[in-house]
């Protein structure tokens, strides 16, 4: 069946000519679940809500834009890892080092991504592991990216992805090979970057 | 690295390859050295999966709070030069409605003025108008100004 002619596409229709309680249906179906994902990439349970509000404030005023080649909560999905990344790329290693009182040796370490020795604080290695992360994926395009999430994170198999993405399934199964070859060199770059 | 490799990564993760990757490995180092980078970098990505222990739950009037911020967003983008929304071309039709009515108003207490009265003269006159009753329509103008909001 096509989306546009779902209950949920005649809902998108709705919120895309300005009809209020069809974007609040949209926040209420949807904000447990961009909770959820927010929560797993940024795990700092404090900033959840305000880049939650960020998620949705996008939503609104990006609905017209959406044009039902994939599903409602692929599009939300997207928009809620960007701003996640945009969240941990803007609170900078440096100010959570800081909160989290590393020495300045390994603030160097985690700046470069190298991987930190195991000083028993679990909550430093958390931080620099995400960052890294986060430094690897920059280096795919977003459609890239958004795969490796939905696959990897979200656990979607192969089959389900390309039903949401409306693609076959070798097409998925190349692109995402490739994203993560190209993970693999950013990786490798990352490994051997020199401290300063 | 092999295609058998590429054709087979997420079967080999989901436990469904077939035989022959796993022969093929058996005799190429090379390959077996690519599956366990891209295992790895695959494998790191897990991290940001749901903790589904832990996660917040959206607390009580989320929604209204999400629209305070998108009327705050449409405020700010309405002042910005480069994104004028519908509210500033509203703002623009108000402030020409203002305009006309305070020309009409000079132009009226223009008439009643000397007709060889020079500049100066009228805009003399023109602040006398200040305190003048009629000037009220525009004092009550500028107050629709002052407190306008779209
Ligand atoms: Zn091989």
């Amino acid at each position: 069946m096509d989306y546009e002619t779902t209950p949920e596409g005649a809902l998108v229709r709705r919120a895309q000519s300005g009809d209020e309680s069809a974007f609040r249906e949209i926040v209420e179906r949807y904000q447990s679940k961009v909770f959820s994902i927010i929560h797993g990439i940024v795990r700092q349970r404090n900033d959840v809500e305000d880049i939650a509000q960020q998620v949705f404030a996008k939503v609104y005023f990006s609905i017209r834009n959406f044009d039902f080649r994939s599903s409602l909560i692929t599009w939300i999905y997207k928009i809620t890892v960007n701003e996640c990344f945009d969240y941990l790329r803007k609170k900078k290693v440096r100010k959570l080092v800081y909160e989290s009182d590393m020495s300045e040796d390994e603030v160097r370490r985690v700046e470069n991504s190298e991987p930190l020795p195991d000083r028993g604080t679990r909550a430093d290695t958390t931080l620099a592991r995400r960052d890294y992360i986060v430094k690897l994926l920059d280096r795919v395009s977003d459609e890239e990216k958004n795969l490796l999430m939905l696959k990897e994170v979200e656990g979607y198999s192969v089959e389900e992805l390309a039903g949401m993405l409306r693609m076959n399934e070798n097409t998925i199964k190349v692109k995402l090979f490739r994203a993560r070859q190209k993970l693999v060199k950013a990786s490798q770059r990352l490994d051997k970057a020199p401290a300063r | 690295m092999h295609d058998i490799v590429a054709e087979q990564f997420d079967d080999h993760r989901n436990g469904r390859a077939s035989q022959a990757l796993y022969e093929h490995l058996a005799v190429c180092p090379d390959c077996v050295a690519e599956l366990a980078e891209l295992e790895q970098v695959t494998n790191a990505l897990h991290e940001f999966r749901p903790d589904t222990d832990s996660i917040p739950a959206p607390s009580l009037g989320f929604y209204n709070r999400v629209a305070c911020r998108i009327r705050e967003d449409e405020q700010s983008q309405s002042w910005s030069f480069f994104s004028p929304g519908i509210a500033f071309f509203r703002r623009v039709a108000f402030a020409s409605l203002l305009l006309l009515a305070g020309l009409g108003s000079y132009l009226v207490t223009r008439k009643a003025a000397e007709p060889e009265a020079d500049a100066v003269s009228i805009m003399a006159q023109h602040d006398v108008l200040q305190s003048h009753p009629e000037s009220s329509d525009r004092d009550n103008l500028l107050f629709a100004l002052a407190n306008y909001r779209e």
